[in-house]
């Protein structure tokens, strides 16, 4: 039952579960939403963040459903419209 | 108040200065900088006018908020017909500059006619003078900062000034300002350099007085409790602009080697992280420092060095000079200067992408279009349509950070292929015979989002009336959550005009993620006459688009001018959100124009004209 988290943009932001790396490895009851899985996570706050499984984005209104199967890798970048 | 309500004009043929009262009427219909100067532009400047011709216009207008203490209050905006796009251009820079020119008592600067020798204007309030560049022309925007203020006596005089491109004619030559600001797109500097005026040297201490003092200081204390703690605001203090690399990267919509993919294997050499890691030669990253603009609290703005060690720092450059000045901190990488020298040129070489970055500042040229022609140049010479012969015997390809280092060189300067690289990507490749090698929507380059995967960023990129811009229309956020076309049309439209609105105010595009603009309006209405709240302020944002547009149409552009690149509409996407995409971009032209009240040819109906008081 073990999900993958990769984040992108985070910079030095990162969520404390993530202990300073980028890579996060969750041992998480399957199928489970992607808000269970980032709150596991320790991200409450999902402002400017956009998940994505493999290379497909998981939209927002898709974040109730029970999704995310065993060995998922997901991806979570943190967007913010630069310049 | 806030506005400072008198013009100065300057005619540079006939050598007079004259201080106008500002037209009060356009001052409340357009608010200020982009949406004001544009007016004036268009009442004054036959679209048809050839750019660099003495009969167009260089205006540089301020804000309302402008040098007050509104949040990021340091804007203004360079406003003309632009020498890269022929389309109307409004540059917005940040720095000191503009807040110095609104405090020596100007909301706008109108530049008029062409001097018969290079000149200077030097504005200490009401004191305006035309002053011989003689000794100038032909010096760096490094050389001509530094050697003002000691001419002048004044070492905190403001300036915007252009280098060697503006004067030489490079088609996006940009007007810099505090050594690494730049009024940055379509070719102001051009338009600037054409008319012989290498520099505008202001002080003032005037002050701006706004209409409620008290609700003023109110308002703009809202909005600080709103900005400061802000995760946006603070990973832009943190990570810059660059942070947007690794995102667009992995998401499939970062645009490299001209278009031909939209991930780049050699990021991790470049990105925000790469900037912090210490060198083997002296053990300090190349990341300095931050730096902000006037009244800015974000300090988004870089501050980098180049390896010591390194060639691009060391001995004679191409001109004989000492290249030691290349050693010292200067304005470092933003996402879009990191983006186009080195994912779209697929270098992943950072000293050489920082080193033709300091040589954008210090030669004035917009380091997004000249890395897109760039970019440009080395697939015409992949595909054998340019060669060594027309290179000087350069390996102009993909990859190679010396070519890119020194196409730049030759580029600032006019030399060898530089002249044609130094004419933009449509003209280079029109010129080569492969006109759909150039990444550019109405003759202006593209920065860093691919349209096929940023689905309203595609519209909003061929819809953008100063031609290719990111800055228009503010729809990523939702293009990265929705990989769809749903929706984008509204969404480009209502944020086009929201962003017309920040770029009236004076204040900086980057706030509209850090506070809703509801306290943006709170503290133009607090500043201003008029009585102000966001429904008017976007109706500001939305009759200037519709202006923009007119001078546009009768300057000769039209539906098939909102286009994007044959590129991305017919090669898919290899990789990422949108793997196996192309940009979409018919049917949300179509809702676009019904939503903006234009007709199926993308002009402004009778009653949309009316309704805006145009």
């Amino acid at each position: 039952m073990a999900i993958e988290i990769t984040l992108f943009g985070f910079g030095d932001d990162r969520p404390p579960a993530f202990r300073g790396e980028n890579r996060l490895r969750l041992d998480i009851e399957t199928p489970a939403t992607p808000w269970t899985v980032l709150r596991r996570a320790g991200i409450e706050d999902a402002a400017g963040l956009v998940l994505m499984n493999q290379d497909q984005v998981i939209p927002p209104r898709q974040w109730e459903n029970e999704i995310v199967e065993d060995d998922d890798r997901l991806t979570l970048l943190s967007a913010f419209e630069g310049g | 108040m806030a506005w400072q309500n008198q013009i100065l004009r300057v005619n540079l043929s006939d050598a007079t200065c004259v201080v106008e009262p500002l037209n009060s009427d356009w001052a409340q219909a357009y608010l200020g900088q982009r949406g004001l100067g544009s007016k004036y532009l268009c009442e004054e400047v036959d679209p048809t006018v050839d750019p660099l011709a003495p009969e167009n216009k260089l205006i540089i207008a301020t804000g309302p908020l402008t040098a007050t203490t509104a949040p990021t209050g340091g804007r203004s905006s360079a406003i003309t017909k632009g020498a890269l796009t022929g389309a109307i251009a409004a540059s917005n820079t940040g720095g000191m500059f503009g807040a110095e020119l609104k405090q020596a008592g100007y909301d706008l600067l109108i530049v008029e006619g062409r001097a018969s020798s290079p000149v200077y204007l030097w504005i200490r309030d009401e004191q305006v003078e035309i002053r011989s560049a003689q000794a100038l022309w032909g010096q760096t925007v490094w050389q001509t900062e530094p050697w003002l203020r000691r001419e002048l006596g004044e070492p905190q005089a403001k300036i915007a000034s252009i280098g060697r491109a503006g004067e030489i004619g490079v088609k996006y030559a940009c007007i810099v300002n505090d050594m690494d600001r730049a009024f940055g797109r379509s070719g102001v500097g051009a338009v600037m350099g054409s008319k012989l005026l290498k520099a505008i040297a202001v002080r003032g201490s005037r002050g701006v007085r706004v209409r409620d003092p008290a609700a003023f200081q109110k308002a703009v204390r809202n909005t600080m409790a709103v900005l400061q703690p802000s995760p946006v605001r603070i990973r832009f203090t943190s990570r810059g602009t660059h942070n947007m690399m690794d995102v667009t990267n992995q998401f499939g919509a970062l645009p490299t080697r001209n278009c031909r993919d939209v991930q780049f294997e050699g990021v991790e050499s470049i990105n925000a992280d790469a900037i912090k890691i210490p060198r083997k030669s002296d053990r300090k990253p190349s990341l300095q420092g931050n730096k902000a603009c006037f009244a800015c609290t974000i300090g988004c703005g870089r501050v980098a060095t180049i390896d010591p060690t390194s060639p691009l720092v060391n001995g004679p450059d191409p001109q004989g000079d000492d290249r030691g000045r290349y050693k010292l901190p200067s304005g470092g990488l933003e996402y879009e200067t990191a983006y186009a020298f080195g994912p779209m040129c697929g270098v992943d070489d950072l000293d050489a992408i920082n080193y033709v970055n300091f040589l954008s500042n210090e030669h004035g040229m917009d380091p997004i279009s000249l890395g897109v022609s760039i970019a440009a140049a080395m697939e015409l010479f992949e595909e054998g349509a340019m060669t060594v012969d027309d290179t000087d015997g350069m390996d102009l390809r993909f990859g190679n950070a010396e070519a890119l280092t020194r196409a730049a060189e030759m580029t600032a300067v006019g030399e060898g292929i530089g002249v044609d690289i130094g004419l933009g990507a449509a003209r280079l490749c029109r010129k080569y015979g492969r006109p759909e090698l150039a990444m550019v929507v109405k003759g202006q380059e593209f920065p860093g989002y691919d349209p096929r995967a940023l689905k309203g960023m595609a519209l909003a990129y061929a819809t953008s009336n100063r031609g290719c811009c990111h800055m228009r229309a503010r729809p990523l956020l939702d293009d990265f959550a929705n990989v769809s076309c749903e929706g984008k049309a509204s969404l480009v439209k209502n944020t086009q005009d929201l962003a017309g609105a920040i770029d009236c105010s004076g204040t900086c595009m980057f706030t509209n993620v850090m506070f809703p603009p509801e306290h943006l309006a709170e503290m133009i209405d607090a500043a201003c006459e008029g009585g102000w709240d966001l429904e008017r302020m976007l109706r500001v944002g939305e009759r200037t688009w519709n202006m923009e547009r007119q001078f546009n149409l009768a300057a000769g552009f039209g539906k098939d001018d909102d286009c994007l690149p044959e590129r991305t509409l017919t090669e898919p996407a290899r990789a990422g959100a949108a793997n196996g995409q192309v940009a979409e971009l018919e049917a949300l032209l179509a809702e676009y124009y019904e939503l903006r009240g234009w007709d199926r040819d993308g002009v402004p109906l009778a009653d949309t004209l009316r309704r805006l008081d145009l």
